[in-house]
């Protein structure tokens, strides 16, 4: 009996040693005595496809920016944006003493602009001649709305964007009474009885204007059609404002910028269609890039798929797309933004879906460490979209496009070197995992 | 009957063994278990660990010798022996700047004899055959087509176990025949985590190895005070399959990439194996064995990431003091030990041997006189590898107790 309780004592002492106290501590002194098991190689040599596609339209209503202007584009001819907007009061009561004194239009920067703010510009304000409302909820860069073809009040100036708050623009009085008198004496009373005299305005650049264009701020704080009046009193008359601001819905739009653009380089004018790519060896071997207008680089990989010539099981662990801007496109008054948005596209050129980055949306940002000489070089990381391409049995004619973030609501550029320039090739670099050397 | 109870007792703590396998089963931290399917392993039955390692001719009625089946023809009565392993090692690694200390311990194995008959016994033996347990930080290769470089992690574990089922008989007075059956199975885990930038490929492979190895021992008492112990296992493969789970983490996204099981692996050979010894009894209780092993890797012609498999040839010695076993005094029962063994290894790195040597003590605790249970420890001092080049060396401290119990549960039925 004795012998089987020193037994199970021993046994107990056993099991209580035999806890796994191992956790491997690491070898950092077995540095250089074993190989990776998996060979890592980077490729440079797979082609990319750089094309030039335009949008055959670019949504810009719903925008929060107000972008007028006008300027000669060295590549995209003429460019000139307008703005359609209808303003509307909050409140539709006034004394019924009260008095009109003057009324005007404030536009408040919000420091976009775009080329030569040093010439003299003219924003012309026109009255709609019609509502601002279409069936479709959305407005495109070319859209139009009718208006009265003289100017209710023209403004001749110097577009001081970043260094003023706002501008003013005087109304005429005839303009401000009538919609004035209609609020005070209950004519108007809500935005359908408004409609019946004020549609909205238009806000044109000058037709000679080679200049810049300028971003206005759309909110009710910044940018107002304002009417100075006073309430006679006692003593003293009191003095009083009332605000007509943009009162925007998602579903019935009230703001749109319309962008167009002229007299192109010639190459440029083979984009009548959406579907249509210009190579970029046929174009110069660049390819061109205006937000607003429409125009968007298309890129393809098609030699892609020889990656799985190479022997072994592999995998991608990244791809970079490296993209360069001649540096002779860009400079401070036509800046170039330091992101890129990527979208995907199906072969007729429509957007299928944004590419994202660890739960983010992709974007092809300068890479600073080779921004020697003043040269600036996109980098845009997309693994995700390379391997999916990979994985894809069918071969279908998908692509992804390269465009500047606010593409509904500025007119930014940007040229890009193409896969046969002489100056920089279109390169993209993958980096290439080979697991299993033996298959 | 008494024998069918000792069969059942035997199966059924074998099967509990190899399932307590399974789950912990990290005893080194060597390096060099990056190689082949690991370092040979430190685990130890009864006493050979303190005695070199070898021990081919002893044989002895008290203690369970699986170096040679053929002791297991050790004449006796109704003997049931028990021993279970306990392995303990610390080791300190250093390459020509750097140096660190690792511990791995773990329960390390289990045997049990039985008679059938006053002639012969069989035994069944688990234990492991070899280990794996490194991990390797920081590893920096090229990335080809590029002046960059990718960072490197690799970590395994695992271990092969032997199962073997031994059996020995004495044919005539001095000369005992034994063969042995050995099942080795088990699973080697490597996992590498390669660092690319902001990328990552994560590449665990689980390789299951089993096979089956015969082999045969003679015993032979020429003289009173001499003996010779000679076994030879026969070469064998192990046939291998691979599971494999590859991930990846592509721009800040983590995505699979494979999944595969059951990808073939090639067979691993293991070599023919050639081991004799002597057992030298000059007078009392003094006991003196000499062994060599010689293991045919070469014929194999095998290789590894960076190294090649050689022949191996293992010398070893080790000697056994008792003062007076029937001594009524404790410290008269002691068995103190002491071996030594040199093995050249069966690894060449870059036309280096990765070769090891060790000394080791130990003492044998009886639990009482006449019980002929006992504990056995045994601490061995190895060094292995040099500081040559890119090796790595390793000096091991590995401490072995067995607890070997004798006759244990059945000794109340015998007085029954």
């Amino acid at each position: 009996m004795r012998k089987i309780i020193i037994a199970f004592g021993v046994f107990a002492l056993i099991l209580a040693c035999s806890f796994d106290t191992s956790e491997i501590p690491t070898l950092e002194v077995g540095q250089d005595f074993a190989d990776s098991n998996v060979r890592v190689i980077s490729i440079d040599t797979f082609t990319v496809a750089v094309s030039t596609m335009r949008f055959d339209s670019v949504i810009t209503s719903g925008a929060n920016r107000i972008l007028v202007g006008q300027y000669a584009d060295s590549f995209f001819g003429k460019v000139k944006a307008s703005n359609f907007i209808e303003l509307s009061p909050l409140f539709y009561e006034l004394p019924s003493d009260a008095e009109l004194d003057s009324v005007g239009l404030v536009l408040g920067y919000d420091e976009y602009f775009y080329n030569d703010t040093i010439r003299p510009s003219i924003l012309n304000v026109h009255l709609l001649t019609d509502d601002l409302r279409n069936s479709d909820g959305v407005f495109y860069n070319t859209s139009e709305i009718p208006f009265d073809s003289i100017p209710v009040a023209t403004y001749p100036y110097l577009p001081e964007p970043v260094d003023e708050d706002s501008l003013f623009i005087k109304l005429p009085i005839d303009f401000g009474s009538s919609l004035f008198e209609g609020i005070r004496d209950d004519e108007i009373n809500n935005v359908e009885e408004l409609r019946e005299t004020f549609q909205g305005i238009s806000i044109q650049p000058g037709t000679d204007d080679n200049s810049s264009i300028i971003g206005f701020s759309s909110s009710p704080e910044r940018s107002y059609i304002r009417f100075f009046y006073r309430v006679p009193e006692e003593f003293d008359d009191e003095e009083e404002t009332l605000d007509f601001v943009l009162q925007d819905d998602i579903a019935e739009p009230k703001i749109f910028n319309q962008i167009l653009n002229e007299n192109s380089i010639p190459v440029l004018d083979t984009l009548t269609d959406q579907e249509v790519n210009l190579l970029s060896p046929l174009s110069d071997n660049r390819s061109f890039i205006q937000a607003g207008t429409g125009y968007a680089s298309r890129i393809q990989f098609p030699t892609i798929k020889q990656l799985f010539d190479i022997p072994g099981e592999g995998t991608i662990l990244s791809a970079t797309l490296q993209l360069k801007p001649p540096p002779s496109t860009y400079n401070d008054n036509l800046p170039i933004r330091d992101s890129l948005a990527i979208f995907l596209v199906d072969q007729n050129n429509r957007i299928t879906e944004q590419l994202f980055f660890g739960g983010q949306p992709v974007f092809g940002v300068v890479n600073e460490e080779q921004e020697e000489f003043d040269e600036l070089i996109y980098q845009i990381p997309i693994g995700v979209y390379v391997d999916r391409e990979l994985n894809e049995t069918n071969l279908v004619d998908d692509a992804f496009i390269v465009l500047p973030p606010e593409f509904g609501q500025s007119v930014d550029r940007v040229i890009l070197e193409g896969e046969e320039s002489d100056d920089f090739r279109a390169t993209l670099i993958l980096i290439y995992g080979i697991y299993d050397e033996d298959e | 009957m008494m024998k069918m109870n000792n069969v059942l007792a035997l199966v059924v703590i074998g099967f509990t063994g190899l399932g307590s396998y399974s789950q912990t089963n990290r005893l080194t931290g060597s390096p060099y278990s990056l190689f082949g399917l690991g370092v040979e392993t430190s685990s130890n039955v009864g006493k050979n660990a303190s005695l070199g390692g070898g021990g081919f001719a002893l044989h002895e009625p008290n203690v369970i010798n699986i170096r040679n089946p053929a002791s297991f023809g050790t004449e006796s009565t109704n003997s049931f022996i028990f021993d279970m392993g306990f392995l303990g090692e610390l080791s300190t690694i250093q390459n020509n700047t750097t140096e660190e200390n690792r511990l791995a311990s773990n329960f390390s194995s289990l045997a049990f004899s039985a008679n059938i008959d006053e002639k012969s016994t069989f035994g069944l033996a688990v234990l492991p055959y070899s280990d794996v347990g490194y991990s390797l930080l920081g590893i920096q290769s090229n990335i080809e087509g590029s002046f960059a470089q990718f960072n490197s992690n690799i970590f395994g574990s695992g271990a092969l176990n032997s199962l073997s089922l031994n059996y020995g008989r004495t044919f005539f007075k001095g000369l005992r025949l034994g063969a042995k059956i050995s099942y080795l199975f088990g699973s080697i885990e490597e996992t590498e985590i390669v660092q690319t930038g902001i990328s990552g490929l994560n590449v665990e492979e689980v390789s299951n190895y089993s096979g089956v190895q015969f082999g045969l021992g003679i015993q032979t008492d020429i003289a009173k005070w001499f003996s010779y112990g000679g076994t030879f296992l026969f070469p064998t493969q192990l046939s291998g399959t691979q599971d494999r789970v590859v991930g990846k983490v592509l721009d800040l996204t983590e995505s699979p990439v494979e999944s595969e099981t059951d990808l073939a692996l090639d067979r691993f050979g293991l070599p023919a194996e050639i081991n004799n010894g002597i057992r030298i009894n000059p007078w009392g209780h003094f006991v003196l064995n000499l062994d060599h092993s010689f293991k045919a890797w070469s014929i194999t012609e095998q290789q590894d990431n960076i190294g090649d498999f050689v022949d191996q040839n293992v010398f070893s010695g080790g000697a056994e003091y008792i003062i007076n076993p029937s001594s009524f005094k404790f410290i008269g029962r002691l068995q103190f030990r002491a071996g030594y063994y040199y093995d050249t290894g069966y690894l060449s790195i870059r036309g280096e041997n990765i070769s090891s040597e060790g000394i080791s003590f130990g003492l044998g605790f009886p639990f009482a006189r006449n019980s002929g249970s006992q504990i056995n420890i045994s601490y061995t001092n190895t060094d292995r590898g040099s500081t040559n080049t890119i090796l790595v060396q390793e000096n091991i401290h590995s401490v072995n107790i067995n607890i070997s119990l004798k006759d244990f549960w059945f000794l109340q039925r015998k007085i029954n």
